[in-house]
């Protein structure tokens, strides 16, 4: 008898018993209210939420420490000081005249348009003997 | 539990991508000084292999065994694998620079740039072409002509490009500057009348002047770096050296603008009474 139901019948069958996962996470979460954490985190019922916690919390983590570490590398902008590195508090800038506009230009100049340290480096391509 | 074990994939699929993929692709490989800085990690490593080459290729001319032959294949295939690697870091270097290098025009900086990452991509690529275990020294002799090929009728004309574009783009950026402070100063002899304003109009034309000799020098260059890509195209250091000695003929120039613009803005100040 029970060979003659289809697979698609067995499907819908199982999917009306087993809840979703979304249904046990949601069940779950509300057990917590009237239990203690440890007690909650050490119940085999509920491995998945605290499996699922632990992985945020630690791509949370990763992410939090990616960013400092991103922010500390990171030289400060042009004009820009960092609270950490101005000893006195920024005021207003001083507007650039046209005067240090020219000198900080002509100082520009002066280091010319080519950067030699970007020459291709020395590559020995006649390795044959 | 096949739909958890899904959710679990999809958070870390999601976090790698945003972190080794995405992330990389706005901060590091736009950043030239951690660009440079891997050059020149590469470059020491390469001279680093290349020595040790050098050292295992006497001892095995000098000896003649199997032993120093096998030592020198193996030097040989680690001095191939850093040269290719040396060339990606460099060229990676020489795109970032060019990429934050103000004063590009057009489609000029776009092209090159597009047309390094191809080369990076080769240079990559290029190097799963060597087998460790199984190329004979003589294999990897071969296999390093194809890298010689390449890097003469190609990678060395993009780098030349690439070094003249940078120049050049520093070279319009500073004229576009030293125009902008021109208007400026310009515009304060305006309001001038008599003496004054001949004397202005004199100082002005001469610096027209000047500004005309380094723009007819800048359409020179244009026309230097053009040769990397027509049929003229010849040694690609000398179409370079050609460039930055244009370039550098145009810095008297600026240098003398810059002079002049000082002694007209002093004029005006003195006369406005600043």
């Amino acid at each position: 008898m029970a060979s003659n139901i289809s697979f698609n019948e067995k499907e819908s069958l199982m999917s009306q018993t087993k809840p979703s996962l979304v249904d046990v996470l949601k069940s779950r979460l509300k057990s917590l209210k009237g239990e203690d954490l440890r007690k909650f985190a050490t119940d085999p019922k509920n491995r998945k939420v605290v499996i699922l916690a632990v992985v945020f919390l630690v791509m949370i983590l990763l992410m939090l420490i990616l960013v400092m570490a991103r922010s500390i590398r990171k030289p400060p902008e042009r004009g820009k000081e960092t609270q950490f590195n101005s000893p006195t508090p920024i005021t207003t800038p001083m507007p650039e005249t046209l005067e240090s506009r020219l000198k900080s230009l002509r100082d520009e100049l002066n280091l010319g348009f080519e950067d030699r340290s970007l020459l291709p480096p020395q590559i020995e391509f006649d390795i044959e003997f | 539990m096949r739909s958890f074990a899904a959710l679990i994939t999809l958070t870390f699929v999601s976090f790698y991508l945003f972190f080794f993929v995405a992330l990389p692709a706005n901060s590091q490989d736009l950043n030239f000084q951690s660009a440079f800085e891997n050059y020149l990690g590469a470059r020491d490593s390469y001279n680093r292999e290349y020595s040790e080459f050098q050292k295992a290729r006497d001892f095995y001319l000098a000896t003649k065994t199997l032993v120093q032959k096998e030592n020198v294949r193996r030097e040989t295939y680690e001095m191939l694998i850093s040269r290719d690697d040396l060339m990606s870091a460099y060229l990676t270097a020489i795109w970032s620079r060019l990429y934050q290098t103000p004063g590009g025009g057009g489609n000029e900086k776009s092209d090159i740039l597009s047309d390094l990452v191809g080369e990076i991509d080769w240079y990559k690529n290029h190097k799963s072409i060597y087998n460790q275990d199984l190329d004979t020294l003589e294999t990897l002799f071969d296999k390093s002509k194809g890298a010689k090929k390449h890097h003469e009728e190609t990678t060395s004309f993009y780098i030349y490009e690439t070094l003249a574009t940078i120049a050049f783009s520093k070279y319009r950026d500073t004229k576009t500057k030293f125009e902008n402070i021109y208007q400026e100063v310009k515009s304060k002899t305006e309001g001038a009348e008599g003496n004054k304003k001949a004397l202005y109009d004199r100082w002005i034309a001469d610096i027209d002047r000047k500004f005309q000799e380094v723009t007819d020098i800048e359409v020179e260059i244009k026309e230097i770096i053009e040769e990397f890509r027509s049929d003229k195209r010849r040694n690609p250091d000398e179409t370079y050296r050609r460039a930055i000695a244009k370039a550098n003929e145009a810095k008297d120039a600026i240098v003398m603008i810059g002079g002049f613009l000082s002694e007209l803005l002093v004029a005006v100040n003195s006369s406005n009474g600043q």
